[in-house]
């Protein structure tokens, strides 16, 4: 029998939706058949970094969790791998390095000293941190995968048979549909006032950000369009999910967007170090204009609360209002932003499929174009649909479906962890690195200090002026 | 390292020109259009 050749696209489809229908036998009333899954904290002591997410396993010592998660992540892998022809036991032994190494460096990367923000410092006993967030762990996974494929060539190559970065990053696409499917649901019963503004936000980001960012990155400094999709996305909308999910559905080389993704994480605690402080400085009176403005302008999810939560404490202290407020409204506007992540990817496939890779008196028949359109992205909108939908007709296992979330998001963050892993295993990235870094530092110090952070206070002076949080003690 | 990563160190080192194709500039361009005038929009109805 003739074996098909392995289609990652599809595979990472099936693998995600296998951990979505485990995660829905809770809402289901079936068990939280996932709440072994590791979750790893901010730590100062190694002991305490590791616990399973799930509240009935939480007797469960971390190392179990640990060897659970690692274990049934291996299983899957070699599940779907059963028809493809190689060496099973080399794949496994490849893969369960791989695993164990990019789970090591996830841990390193949540270490207080690296990833605590400032908000957190005190909780944790220290006095300094780099402030990363816990997205720190993806470089440490990168860096290791660098030493590696640098300094122990041989044992690269045999890790790579098991390194595959383009399934790791669409399996984690597909999941991150559902925890934005939740997201969608709970922003829906928000203030109507913090909810119409942040519409704003979502055409700012999408709409304009990304084009000019583009057109930058095309017209002003000649990148191709594989780089320059990557890079507005990861500059204009939100970080690390944005500029991978845009790579993958424009077909660029894996590379490109975890290059981008690496130096958005960078930046992200540049902005989180500077931008709270330099609102609270120039629009004292106006606590809710910075709090939208951290949602706009911070780059990745948790640098961006950590930034909503720096402006709150700055602006409570000199004005007596209620706790949370601005902290929602940041997390409002950047979860509203992510929100589109998925259709912005699906326009741009469909721009990419039958505008640019389409040669000209080319036609393209709907079988052609659904050969070519990324599944992955259609995943997402399922998984998406799949969390809504059920949110909305049961509302009452509304809590379930958020544990069920948070699990398959435990899933979803090692997932990319992988795919940083994989790219640095890969000798070209330091090359890469030294060749393009001046460049792509250029494009996003030009196009963040340019007019993004500009835009984004000047919309939401726009939208947020005048509203101030109500003051007093909370009710 | 293997030919695919020369290429793609090659091209960061010279990004050959590539024109923008239609499809980018219709992309962009309606993008900055509708963007700028649901902006205009919103910020009308709030004010009102």
């Amino acid at each position: 029998m003739k074996k098909s050749p392995f289609n990652e696209d599809r595979s990472a489809v099936w693998l995600a939706f296998i951990f979505i229908a485990l995660a829905l036998c809770l809402p289901l009333g079936m068990g939280n058949l996932l709440g072994w899954v590791l979750g790893v904290k901010v730590w100062t002591d190694p002991l305490n970094a590791l616990a399973p997410l799930g509240k009935s396993f939480s007797n469960i010592p971390g190392w179990v969790s640990l060897a659970a998660t690692l274990g049934f992540i291996s299983l899957l892998l070699l599940w779907e791998r059963r028809r493809y022809p190689e060496d099973k036991k080399s794949f496994l032994t490849a893969l369960l390095i791989v695993l164990a190494l990019t789970m090591l460096g996830w841990v390193l990367g949540h270490a207080g000293i690296i990833a605590a923000v400032p908000n957190e410092r005190e909780k944790l006993g220290l006095t300094w941190s780099m402030g990363l967030t816990g997205e720190a762990g993806y470089l440490a996974a990168l860096f290791i995968g660098l030493v590696i494929g640098n300094f122990f060539t041989p044992f690269a190559k045999f890790l790579s048979m098991a390194a595959r970065t383009e399934w790791f990053i669409k399996t984690a696409i597909v999941l991150v549909g559902a925890g934005v499917g939740l997201k969608a649901l709970e922003q829906a019963n928000l203030a109507g006032t913090v909810f119409f503004r942040g519409l704003a936000a979502i055409v700012e980001a999408y709409l304009i950000y990304w084009a000019l960012v583009y057109l930058m990155a095309r017209k002003v400094f000649g990148f191709s369009r594989e780089w320059a999709a990557p890079l507005a996305s990861g500059i204009s909308i939100c970080g690390v999910s944005a500029a991978i999910a845009t790579g993958a559905s424009i077909r660029a080389r894996p590379v490109v967007p975890i290059m981008v993704s690496s130096l958005v994480v960078v930046f992200s605690v540049v902005e989180l170090l500077v931008l709270p402080f330099l609102a609270h400085s120039i629009i004292p009176g106006e606590p809710m204009v910075a709090a939208a403005w951290m949602g706009l302008a911070v780059k990745t999810d948790g640098a961006a609360i950590a930034s909503g939560a720096i402006t709150e404490a700055l602006y409570m202290a000199q004005g007596g209002f209620q706790k949370g407020w601005m902290l929602m409204t940041t997390t409002t506007v950047k979860i509203f932003i992510d929100l589109f992540i998925g259709v912005w990817c699906f326009i741009l496939a469909c721009v990419w499929v039958y505008g640019i890779d389409r040669k000209p008196g080319d036609k393209v028949s709907l079988k052609e174009v659904w050969d070519r359109f990324p599944k992955f992205v259609l995943g997402y909108f399922f998984a998406f649909a799949l969390f809504v939908t059920l949110g909305i007709c049961f509302p009452e296992k509304t809590n379930a479906l958020k544990e069920s979330a948070g699990n398959l998001d435990a899933f979803r963050k090692f997932f990319f962890a992988l795919a940083f892993f994989s790219i640095g295993l890969s000798a070209d990235f330091k090359r890469l690195w030294q060749e393009g870094l001046g460049k792509l530092i250029l494009v996003y110090v030009v196009c963040l200090f340019g007019f993004v952070i500009w835009i984004g206070l000047g919309i939401s002076w726009l939208f947020f002026h005048g509203i101030l949080p109500p003051t007093g003690v909370n009710p | 390292m293997n030919q695919d990563s020369e290429k793609l160190v090659d091209e960061m080192r010279h990004q050959p020109y590539e024109p923008m194709a239609k499809a980018e500039i219709w992309l962009v361009s309606i993008s900055l259009f509708t963007g700028i005038t649901i902006l205009i929009i919103m910020a009308l109805l709030l004010k009102n």
